[in-house]
């Protein structure tokens, strides 16, 4: 049984559907990717998948059971984090505050400390700068807060939208290194990327979404040795 | 030098209700983007509460406040699930929200200033409770006063901390700035909602308690309030509940010592004239956005 199954998803915005039967499936302890083209639906599932959309119809499949109802707040509960497009970290709250807010739901409040201490330990820069303000961060800086405020809910299943998204290079490295070293830490992972040579390089396994359809999956190796997949679908 | 230090002293007393009251109201605009035009009236509510209280069951202002505020509170959880909770299932947006709630909120308005005079009359009141004067290093000011500013200080430091350290209370400043990814960190927004309505209407009907122990009331007062609340925001920063707390202090000194240096008629026209140089010169408030 995969950790998360998602099956014919449909998803409109004010009654224009942007995702048309989208069914995939994360079995755990993997590296999971979503790729595709801008506005291809990979954020609308991530956030259908997180709880912020409802979905028109279609199931979502969580350890077996059955989250699609659940508000976002509660699919938190369950162990499915979604660190969103763009960082979302809050800007007034100091560092520290913000990975406090990510151990908010009941289930973590009791290892909040050590919690604490494991993202110091993954993020050292976070801990330097503990009491400034989130929003005088640099972009890398704020892109591991987010990823660490995410693993503040010790989630099962860490989503991660376009983590990568205005690094430098150098630092997009690293992050990708991070990611890999926070799965390997048995933190099951489903992401969304552009830069896709890395992601294929660390994915188990990739479903390329194209105008909200799901149009070809495979393992990542895979798709990296097929150059017409790579030509017609990732424009590599 | 004593008319200073009296002048001072009014203005801080002051303060300290603006301070409450803005606070509330800066509580719900800031976590649901909702400006209660009502606030004033749950001040008003307060202020009849302790009246009828104290002139009937010779109830302390004491002890009523805390019946007020308990009470106060729980009408605001009853009006949220009762008003606000469905307007939020069916609003498409949040423009529909803001423009829907405002309807609610004035309506609220007149439906208790009608109750108040349905019940109370239109007659201005006051009592007198701890009316005594007290000289304070020379400065003569009455117990009543003295006792309000005190609860007031409190009540402005035990928010101020709530909000600062406690978990829900940094919950309540996340979903100020970005209630959709509050959601994504397991936080219940509505239940920050129902924190901010509950904490916002207390406050509210214990600032209208203590002005009681001095002012003179009537069910119009409230609209005043609501401005006054209403401009310390601006003042403090939309959303940024310390800023409130500040500012509330500054407006009621400045206004104060503005009064004394010209005359008690222009207590109204200074507010104003702060209000108006703020929004052209300082339009996200004094202390900018830091919250
Ligand atoms: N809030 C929204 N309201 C209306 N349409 C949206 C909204 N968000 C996304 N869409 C539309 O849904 C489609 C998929 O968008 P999105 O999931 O953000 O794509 P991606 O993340 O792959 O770039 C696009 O056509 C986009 O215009
Ligand atoms: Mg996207």
């Amino acid at each position: 049984m995969a950790l998360l199954e998602v099956k014919s998803l449909n998803v409109c915005y004010n009654g224009i559907q942007a995702l048309w039967d989208v069914s995939f499936s994360v079995e755990a302890g993997t590296i999971t990717a979503l790729v595709g083209s801008n506005s291809s639906g990979k954020s609308t599932t991530m956030n259908t998948v997180a709880g912020l959309l409802k979905p028109a119809s279609g199931s979502i499949l969580f350890q077996g059971e059955a989250v699609t109802t659940l508000n976002a707040y509660q699919r938190v509960e369950k162990g499915i984090c979604l660190v969103p497009e763009g960082r979302r970290i809050f800007p007034h709250l100091t560092v520290k505050e913000n990975l406090e807010i990510g151990s908010y739901v009941r289930r973590c409040r009791k290892h909040m400390r050590y919690s604490l201490e494991w993202v110091y330990e993954l993020f050292p820069r976070l801990k330097e700068r503990n009491n400034q303000a989130a929003g005088t961060l640099s972009g890398g800086e704020q892109q591991m807060l987010a990823i660490g405020r995410g693993l503040m809910s010790e989630p099962t299943l860490l989503m991660l939208d376009e983590p990568s998204i205005g690094l430098a290079p150098v630092i997009v490295n690293l992050l990708f290194d991070l990611i890999v070293g926070i799965n390997s830490k048995g933190v099951t992972i489903l992401m969304v990327e552009q830069n896709l040579q890395k992601t294929l390089e660390i994915a188990q396994k990739v479903y390329v979404l194209e105008t909200g359809k799901i149009v070809v999956e495979g393992r990542g190796e895979e798709l990296l040795c097929c150059d017409d997949i790579k030509k017609a679908y990732l424009g590599m | 030098m004593d008319a200073i230090a009296q002048v001072v002293l009014a203005g801080l007393i002051m303060g300290g209700v603006y301070a409450l009251i803005a606070l509330g109201l800066n509580l719900i605009y800031g976590t649901m983007r909702l400006l209660n035009v009502a606030h004033g009236e749950l001040i008003m509510f307060g202020a009849f509460a302790a009246y009828w209280m104290y002139t009937i069951n010779q109830l302390s202002p004491l002890f009523s406040l805390l019946l007020v505020a308990v009470g106060s509170a729980l009408f605001g959880i009853f009006i949220f699930f009762c008003l606000f909770n469905p307007l939020l299932k069916r609003s498409q947006s949040q423009d529909m929200m803001a423009a829907n709630s405002l309807l609610i909120f004035f309506a609220l308005s007149i439906i208790m200033q009608n109750i108040a005079v349905f019940f109370w009359g239109a007659n201005l009141r006051s009592y007198t409770y701890m009316s005594k004067v007290i000289h304070l290093a020379g400065v003569p000011v009455t117990a009543n006063r003295l006792l309000s500013f005190a609860i007031g200080v409190v009540l402005c430091l035990g928010c101020y901390l709530l909000i600062q350290k406690t978990l829900v209370g940094k919950a309540i400043r996340a979903v100020i700035q970005d209630r959709e990814c509050c959601k994504l960190m397991g936080i219940n927004v509505n239940k920050i909602y129902i924190i901010s309505f509950a904490i916002s209407f207390a406050m509210a009907g214990v600032a209208g308690v203590l002005l009681s122990m001095y002012y003179v009331f009537s069910p119009f007062m409230g609209l005043p309030y609501t401005v006054i609340a209403f401009i310390v925001v601006i003042l403090g920063g939309m959303g940024n509940v310390g800023g409130s707390l500040l500012a509330g202090f500054i407006l009621g000194l400045v206004s104060s010592v503005g009064t004394a240096l010209t005359s008690p008629g222009l207590e109204s026209v200074i507010s104003y004239l702060i209000f108006i140089l703020v929004v052209l010169f300082k339009p996200k408030g004094i202390f900018g956005k830091g919250f």
